[in-house]
């Protein structure tokens, strides 16, 4: 029977349909973060079990699963892009209400884009959720001028060059590598380009040859996943102490523009993490 | 689609869990595949200590699905945990003859925090178990951390 026409018009449209709720752990970025890395991994384990029973075709499994090891290299990466922005978004919510600088004139907003986002009720999603958050140098300029004291250009780096925090520089590096192999991923289908090539040589400090297919190995997601798992709790502690310390020195400047308990509770809920805002204490709450 | 609730099952205290889980040796590794709410704690897969933690601190009942048909949610404790264990080959078919894969005799427990409609396996998982023996035996010849 030859193939039958299908309305793939309506067919393409009924994607979006195919949807579930996010689950509570969506509201707190680091628990979304957590939640989405683990599923991956658990993902990834069930299949290798259901590959890995004594298969007399080793070459075709080995090849879907540099395939799928590929997948999930990409879950994993845009897994914490999204965590940057969630917490980045959160950062902007708390922050806005009480600043009237230029912090948030980096973002490139556009009119039209402002209708979406009407519904939302957060600035810090129009702001950061359109935005890709895919260059440590990207990532320490936004959060930088976010949580910047109010008019004073901000010291803070997320990813920490060799000058501002020696000891945490190798984290910088490392994530260079890793958004560059999200590129080659990405954009190139996992070839490995001349000039992806000339940039990780540069990057890893190692010889790397373009072009070429990268075949990634079960074992380079088990260290990517530990390296982002890591970095993503690392961030999460840096930016919710910072935010701390700015909402503290914004009540301290200005007394009565927002209410430090509020704020405390707050904090303490997004970043899973006991805050004192000016003097108010906020608990983590129960799971 | 079947649940937990609906068939033999027992109930089981999480600080009972975390009594079986400490007792299996805190350097054996766990994966949860399912829960959002563990999995939101704690990065898995993971050595027991960090599961054991979260368990104890959580401290509320979860249902076991057990092969049992008079089970109807009674109470279990720890030292009743290893009577309800499945294995994985038991899981997936393996194909007759072909060896068996070195996680084949790991345990894994199919369960739901009771009042919760999502199920999920915690898995005991040897891979991983392994996997951090090499990576600590690897250790010790270098880092590029801080290069």
């Amino acid at each position: 029977m030859p193939r039958l026409p299908i309305d793939l018009a309506r067919k393409i449209k009924d994607i979006p349909q195919h949807v579930e709720q996010l689950p509570a752990e969506a509201r707190v970025p680091i628990l979304h973060y957590r939640l989405t890395s683990s599923t991956i991994s658990a993902t990834l384990a069930y299949v290798e079990d259901a590959f890995a029973q004594g298969s007399r075709y080793d070459a075709v499994v080995e090849r879907h699963l540099s395939r799928l090891y590929g997948m999930a290299m990409i879950g994993l990466i845009e897994n914490f892009e999204r965590f940057l922005k969630e917490a980045a978004s959160e950062c902007v919510d708390c922050v806005a209400p009480h600043t009237l600088d230029d912090r948030f004139d980096g973002f490139k907003t556009k009119a039209s884009g402002v209708a979406a986002y009407f519904g939302t009720g957060s600035i810090g999603k129009y702001l950061c959720e359109p935005e890709t958050w895919l260059s440590c140098a990207t990532i320490n300029e936004r959060f930088r001028d976010i949580l910047s004291a109010p008019f004073e250009p901000g010291d803070f780096y997320l990813f920490p060059n060799p000058k501002q925090l020696p000891k945490e520089a190798w984290r910088s590096k490392t994530m260079s590598i890793v958004w560059q192999l999200r590129h080659s991923v990405v954009h190139n289908v996992g070839v490995i380009t001349i000039s992806d090539a000339a940039k990780l040589r540069i990057l890893a400090q190692k010889e790397v040859v373009g072009p070429r297919l990268l075949v990634l190995t079960r074992d380079d997601i088990r260290y990517l996943k530990r390296f982002l798992d890591e970095t993503a709790n690392l961030c999460n502690s840096r930016i919710a102490t910072r935010l701390t310390v700015l909402m503290s020195n914004i009540h301290t400047q200005s007394p009565g523009l927002l209410k430090p308990q509020e704020y405390a509770t707050r904090l303490a809920f997004k970043f899973r993490t006991p805050v004192t805002v000016a003097g108010a204490v906020g608990g983590v709450p129960p799971d | 689609m079947a649940t937990i609730l609906a068939g033999p099952h027992y109930e089981l205290p999480s600080i009972e869990l975390a009594k079986w889980v400490e007792a299996q040796g805190l350097d054996c590794w766990w994966n949860v595949d399912g829960d959002p709410l563990l999995t939101g704690l704690v990065s898995f897969p993971c050595p027991g200590d960090e599961l054991v933690t979260e368990l104890r601190r959580l401290n509320r009942p979860l249902l076991v699905q057990v092969d049992k048909a008079d089970a109807r949610g009674e109470p279990i404790d720890a030292g009743r945990i290893d009577g309800v264990v499945s294995r994985l080959r038991e899981a997936f078919t393996l194909r007759p003859g072909a060896p068996e894969p070195r996680w084949a005799n790991d345990r894994f427990l199919y369960l739901c925090w009771k009042g919760s409609p999502v199920e999920w396996m915690l898995v005991e998982d040897s891979v991983a178990t392994q996997d951090s023996l090499n990576d600590y035996a690897e250790s010790v010849t270098g880092s590029d951390q801080g290069a």
